[in-house]
């Protein structure tokens, strides 16, 4: 039961949800959006959270379209996970993000919640992130004076914080459409179907015609308070030949990053690091195979 | 601080002035008496609040009424109205009676939504599709044996080999 | 007599038609035959399914009254402090407020809340525990205050603001360390944080130990969790001004009990106090009464003269209601080198947090009551000390202290297994209680009651595959995956009966039939969603020869009901359902009594069938149930009937055999008078990269007597199995040195789900229970305690070639890649800190 009272609004446009925001933000009080509500309602139904506004984008038509533009895909922010778990034009030209889709939560969860909600509350267990910054996503904010994009690296600050303000909406994500020789795979850790990633690690690969490395790229969930890419590997391992050695290059890199990750209770940073050490390993696997 | 809203409920359209606070759980249960509909956790983890919301099912735990205005909501009362007017339970309940895939009947409701929503999606689910379909819904009577084996009779399909795989990320059962 | 499951070998069972036996006799099952089994024996669909699948169960949370009032519940912050001062004011003025009260109310308004087992009456400590805390507070969650208002928006913000000032005291979460002198102390009075000492003991141990070829030890620890029935407790509570007359619908498990507590802290007649226990979303023990609040509740209906209602939030109950499972079990065993158990010691230190009204430090009073369990190990001594820290207290949950004693003895049957390089199936086989030494009294008084243990074992191995399985372990190593298959024995006693308390072994029942043929059964015994209801009409159908749908089961009603004490220890249907037989017989008699008259037979050539009675083998002699119940309501003075006392209704109750409150020469009593058992054997596979275990087969070989209903026995054995698997690897209540709880919600309280559960392969063996007229014995709870030590077992075996041992639960994967890599560096010691 949400324990203190708050004003709702129901903007039917972008415009207008920015404009409530703005005058939230003016008057001092505390608002929350409200993009499918998977995690915020238990949050607010635990007391953890409990703003003087809640702008609801659930009603703002438009903001779940999926469309290919030449070599993007534009994605609403509103587009729920079995949405996009269940695009034909994601799963052709993305696969590795209606993948991640299709395993966040539960049905029900896939159900409600969306894109947009989900990178904007920023958990550090979130599974899209990860998958966001090796994508070299480009996000789509509107602010109450104009409209920006902002890249992944860009947005995801610190813990559980972000770099939208507090009067902004992020309306899009643009992904680049991948070749379609790509291997893709977004491998999780939970301790329960359903539950939050321990650890969650995506992988794209592409091979050349001799079998080598032509372009590898990782994401990692749960090395860190904020998804981490394995950068240093992008041009190391390029060219390199794509085996047991050359995964396990990729995987002692995931280790070396995950040097600061959140502890939980029932993973603690040793084990957490070891983990991301694992998925990396078994996540690049499963990219290889999929490149055939 | 309060709002008026119009939504669908069980086919009926209904109108109704609501604190904003309060969630789809409670409008239904405690507004229009609906109390079929369950509340376990108020976290969206256990699924005895699943309604279907729009052709899906969702935790009405974890929507504001005040949210949904607009929409149709559909209960398991939803199917007891016609359940009472045709005498008959719908084929899933009476799996489910069948198999005694129930106890205390606390998540059932939930369950058996679920289940509808599998079923329209994969008529034909093999034991991991069901086990993956109703992951939303906490069962703590059961252990899910008689649940699933009320989801493959419906579908007619028969349980997974008996097999000792391991899943790449090596959870689950298969 | 071993009996398969057919239906027809159920004919070959006899029930004494003429003679009721004597109360408290043990009773054959060789006797005339007189049901006719249409029932028995059959997997009936539950009898309340088609309602609640509709959605049309009625919890009490679903019960709603005008102008009721919403109860919110303050709750301590802390896990051990004073309370200096509370301020009600602001939450007394906030709008819709009806009424705030704290500890110094409640003392001065109602008396503490009866003990449900009073640890005093075994010598122990205790402590009066009042609806809200008067002056300290011993956990987080510990209620202080409550509001109630208009809303339950009103009712929380309100409670939001009651300010109570605290002053800190040290925190004890740890129960070895509770017991050092210098701990700090819940309970200054008692000089110590130790509840009661309990020490059972037998033979001659110390010769045993000094004749050994091995002597073992060890030190186990099971952790910290709870049921967790998807329902929260609720309650409503109407005091009627007028009348003087208090109504409570509440989700319990034992409605009688309930009220006769109630009236004792509301200083209340009985008479004037209806408890009603609605639809109950599952239990499995932790809603045995008595909760401060629902006392709470009722008071403050009293207090405002309007109804009150309280629903728990899901945070509150994993905080305050009711907690089990946490013990440290040492042991050092004496063997022989053909593995011979030849004595035991074990130390038990249950750790019950706070001492609370309801009864869940019994269970670690049980733990050591049925040690060594379904093993002949005749010199054995057993020492517990059962200790209060500052967690939440313990309630009943399903197994009861059992799966402790089950998993300790598990654990030393494999160890010895280890130690003299056997078999783990064959130690055990060699350690049973021969089949042929029943009644077998054990060192605690624990007086088995009949079974085939060696039976069980080895047919659940052989339709395991146990002799095979090594061939594919084998294989699957070779491929660098590592499955492994354990055994188990749970031995489970059921039907609790403890002196001077409502945990009590008997039960009553009211058979009652209308002019029109229908049957009313009317039991003490309540169901919590486990079907005992079913069940029951089953008997009563079989007992009357109507049909299953003539019969209408009324449970959990203290106005209607016959005095019962509820439901727990899986004692519904053998206890409530013998009762039932009871009364349904006696009806049956005066039925036949009259049909015989009017189809100038005797009662002994009739036949009754699906509602019809005949004469046997003349269809044409016949007369419908219906027209002789109505004959005998209407026409009490014509001939067929006016040599009979009116009426078609009777209320029997059942005493339980095999009770024995009366001392043996060595002391010992008998609390426990049925002993159900499973055999159990678990395949695994351990991914030994994350220490994920994954449970792919469990098979079980299950004796709980005479089964009425497999669709019952099998459903509560299954979910049994779930609950188990639960606690084993994904639940665990865990607290920080502050004594706060880090697992407060189902986010961090992961219970597993459809993907993570197997479906268990259950056989049935029936070894009829001697004490009850159908050989039935405790059903429900068994299954819970074999995951321990089976699956535990099987991960064992699964990690062999680490040499990882397994002392500590849960089974984690983090704590599960720590033992294997402990044991790769040659340490073995697999606690997985």
């Amino acid at each position: 039961m949400i324990r203190a009272p708050f004003q709702l609004h129901t903007p039917p446009s972008i415009e207008e949800a920015v404009r409530l925001l703005s005058r939230c933000v003016q008057n001092g009080e505390d608002v929350k959006l409200l993009a499918g509500g998977q995690s915020l309602m238990p949050s607010m139904n635990l007391g953890l959270v409990a703003p003087a506004h809640i702008v609801s984008l659930n009603h703002i038509a438009g903001l779940d379209s999926i469309r290919q533009d030449g070599e993007t895909l534009a994605i609403g922010a509103g587009t729920t996970h079995r949405a996009l778990a269940e695009s034909e034009v994601v799963r052709a030209h993305c696969p590795i993000l209606s993948e991640t889709a299709a395993c966040i939560g539960d049905v029900q969860v896939r159900n409600r919640g969306t894109l947009g909600g989900s990178i904007g509350h920023f958990d550090p267990a979130a599974d899209y992130p990860p998958v966001l910054v090796l994508l070299d996503t480009a996000f789509q904010i509107v602010g109450p004076s104009d409209e920006r994009t902002v890249a992944a690296n860009d947005l995801f600050v610190d813990y559980m914080t972000t770099s939208l303000n507090a009067d902004e909406v992020l309306t899009e994500i643009r992904v680049p459409v991948l070749p379609p020789d790509t291997g893709t795979a977004y491998v999780k850790f939970t301790r329960v179907e359903g539950g939050f990633a321990i650890v969650g690690v995506g992988t794209c690969l592409r091979l050349n015609p001799d079998r080598t490395c032509r372009s590898i790229r990782v994401g990692l969930c749960g090395a860190a308070s904020v998804p981490v890419r394995l950068t240093s590997i992008e041009a190391t391992l390029t060219g390199k030949a794509v085996d047991n050695a050359f995964i396990e290059a990729v995987a002692a890199a995931a280790y070396e990053a995950a040097h600061d990750p959140v502890a939980e209770l029932h993973a603690d940073a040793d084990y957490k690091r070891e983990m991301v050490r694992v998925f990396t390993r078994r996540a690049v696997r499963a990219a290889l195979e999929r490149v055939a | 601080m309060h709002t008026t809203i119009q939504l669908t409920v069980n086919n009926t359209p209904c109108e109704a002035t609501v604190d904003t606070r309060t969630l789809l759980v409670d409008f239904l249960r405690d507004q229009l008496d609906l109390t079929g509909t369950h509340l376990g956790c108020a976290t969206g983890n256990c699924g005895a609040c699943t309604v279907v919301l729009d052709g899906l099912t969702v935790k009405a735990c974890t929507i504001l009424a005040a949210d949904v205005a607009g929409s149709a909501v559909t209960t398991i009362e939803g199917w007891t109205q016609d359940t009472r007017q045709s005498g008959d339970l719908h084929p899933i309940q009476d799996a489910f009676v069948k198999h005694h895939a129930l106890q205390c009947g606390f998540c059932t409701p939930g369950m058996v939504l679920s289940v509808q929503q599998l079923l329209q999606e994969k008529p034909h689910p093999t034991e991991t599709d069901i086990r993956h379909g109703i992951a939303g819904n906490l069962c703590r009577c059961t252990g899910y044996a008689s649940i699933i084996k009320a989801v493959q009779e419906i579908a007619g399909t028969s349980s997974d080999e008996k097999q000792v795989s391991l899943s790449p990320w090596g959870r689950g059962l298969g | 007599m071993l009996l398969s499951l057919s239906a027809s070998v159920y004919h070959s069972y006899s029930i004494d038609t003429e003679n009721l036996p004597a109360l408290g006799s043990a009773h054959t099952s060789t006797e005339k035959r007189l049901l006719n089994m249409a029932y028995i024996g059959s997997a009936v669909s539950g009898i309340l399914d088609t309602k609640l699948v509709a959605g049309r169960g009625q919890y009490t949370a679903d019960v709603s009254l005008p102008d009721m009032g919403y109860m919110a519940v303050v709750r301590s912050p802390y896990a051990h402090a004073r309370i200096l001062r509370i301020d009600t004011n602001a939450a007394q003025q906030h709008p819709g407020v009806r009424i705030v009260v704290t500890g110094a109310d409640i003392k001065q308004w109602s008396k503490p809340i009866p003990h449900t087992l009073n640890p005093s009456a075994f010598g122990g400590n205790t402590t009066d525990i009042y609806c809200l805390a008067i002056d300290r507070v011993h956990y987080v969650g510990t209620p202080v205050a409550a509001v109630v208002a208009d809303t339950r928006h009103a009712a929380t913000e309100a409670a939001g603001l009651v300010e109570v000032e605290y002053a800190d005291l040290p925190v004890v979460i740890d129960a070895e360390r509770a017991l050092e002198p210098d701990s700090p102390l819940l309970y200054p009075e008692w000089e110590t944080n130790e509840l009661m000492q309990v020490r059972f003991q037998g033979g001659d141990v110390a010769r045993a130990f000094a004749a050994a070829d091995h002597v073992l030890d060890d030190t186990l620890r099971l952790h910290r969790h709870t049921a967790t029935p998807l329902e929260p407790r609720a309650a409503l509570a109407q005091y009627d001004t007028r009348a003087e007359r208090l109504t409570l619908w509440v989700s319990t498990q034992a409605p009688h009990p309930l009220r006769t507590t109630l009236a004792n802290t509301l200083q209340m007649d009985e008479n004037d106090i209806q408890v009603i226990q609605p639809q109950v979303g599952g239990a499995f023990g932790v809603k045995i009464p008595t909760y401060q609040e629902d006392p709470l509740a009722c008071l403050l209906s009293k207090r405002t003269g309007k109804p009150v209602k309280w629903i728990e939030e899901r945070a509150e109950h994993l905080m305050a209601g009711g907690h089990a499972r946490e013990q440290t079990l040492k042991f050092s065993v004496a063997c022989k080198a053909d593995g011979t158990v030849t004595g035991l010691r074990v130390r038990i230190i249950g750790d019950v947090g706070a001492l609370a009204a309801v009864a869940g430090w019994g269970m670690s009073y049980v733990a050591s009551f049925v040690v060594p369990g379904p093993y002949k190990i005749p010199n054995c001594e057993v020492d517990l000390s059962i200790v209060v820290t500052n967690k939440g207290p313990w309630n009943a949950y399903r197994g009861f202290g059992k799966e402790a004693a089950s998993f300790l003895m598990d654990r030393v049957m494999d160890r010895v297994a280890d130690t003299v390089q056997m078999d783990r199936g064959a130690v055990r086989l060699k350690n049973f209680v021969p089949k042929d030494e029943f009644p077998y009294v054990q060192i605690s008084g624990a007086t088995l009651d009949s079974g085939d243990y060696a039976r069980a074992l080895q047919d659940v191995m052989d339709k395991a595959g146990y002799h095979t399985f090594a061939e594919e372990q084998q294989r699957l190593r070779a491929q660098g995956r590592y499955i492994g298959m354990g055994v188990g024995f749970e031995l489970t006693p059921e039907g609790g009966c403890i002196p001077d308390s409502f945990i009590g072994g008997y039960e009553g029942a009211t058979v009652r039939v209308s002019p029109s043929g229908q049957v009313t059964v009317l039991t003490g015994v309540t169901s919590p969603g486990s079907g005992n209801e079913t069940g029951i009409a089953q008997i009563v159908a079989d007992a009357l020869g109507v049909p299953l749908s003539t019969v209408r089961v009324v449970q959990g009603d203290t106005q209607a009901c016959p005095y019962g004490l509820g439901n727990w220890s899986s004692r519904s249907l053998f206890m409530g359902g013998s009762a039932s037989l009871y009364a349904a017989r006696e009806v049956h008699h005066k039925v036949l009594r009259v049909a015989a008259s009017m189809l100038e037979a005797t009662p002994e050539e009739l036949d009754c069938e699906q509602g019809r009675i005949r004469v046997k083998g003349q269809a044409d002699r016949a007369v419908a149930f219906n027209d002789v119940a109505e004959y005998i309501h209407k026409r009490a003075f014509d001939h067929h009937a006016f040599d009979m006392e009116p009426g078609l209704e009777s209320t029997r109750y059942f005493r339980m055999g095999n009770i024995h409150h009366v001392p043996d020469n060595t002391g010992r009593i008998n609390t426990y008078p049925s002993y159900p058992y499973a055999a159990c054997v678990a395949v695994v596979e351990v991914d030994v990269e994350t220490g994920v275990i994954t449970l792919l087969r469990y098979v079980t070989v299950h004796d709980c007597g005479t089964v009425i209903n497999p669709l019952l026995v099998e459903g509560q054995f299954q979910g049994a199995v779930a609950q188990g698997l639960g606690g084993l690897i994904y639940e665990q209540l865990s607290y920080d040195d502050n004594g706060q709880l880090q697992t407060g919600t189902f986010m961090d309280y992961t219970l597993p789900t459809a993907v993570e559960v197997p479906s268990v392969e259950i056989h049935h063996q029936e070894v009829p229970s001697p004490f009850t007229p159908l050989g039935t014995k405790g059903a429900g709870e068994s299954g819970v305690s074999s995951p321990f030590g089976t699956i535990v077992s099987a991960v064992e075996n699964a990690l062999a070639p680490f040499g990882v041992k397994i002392h500590d639960t849960p089974l984690t994967p983090q704590r599960v890649w720590r033992m294997i890599r402990a044991a790769g560096n040659g340490n073995n010691e697999g606690t997985g800190a």
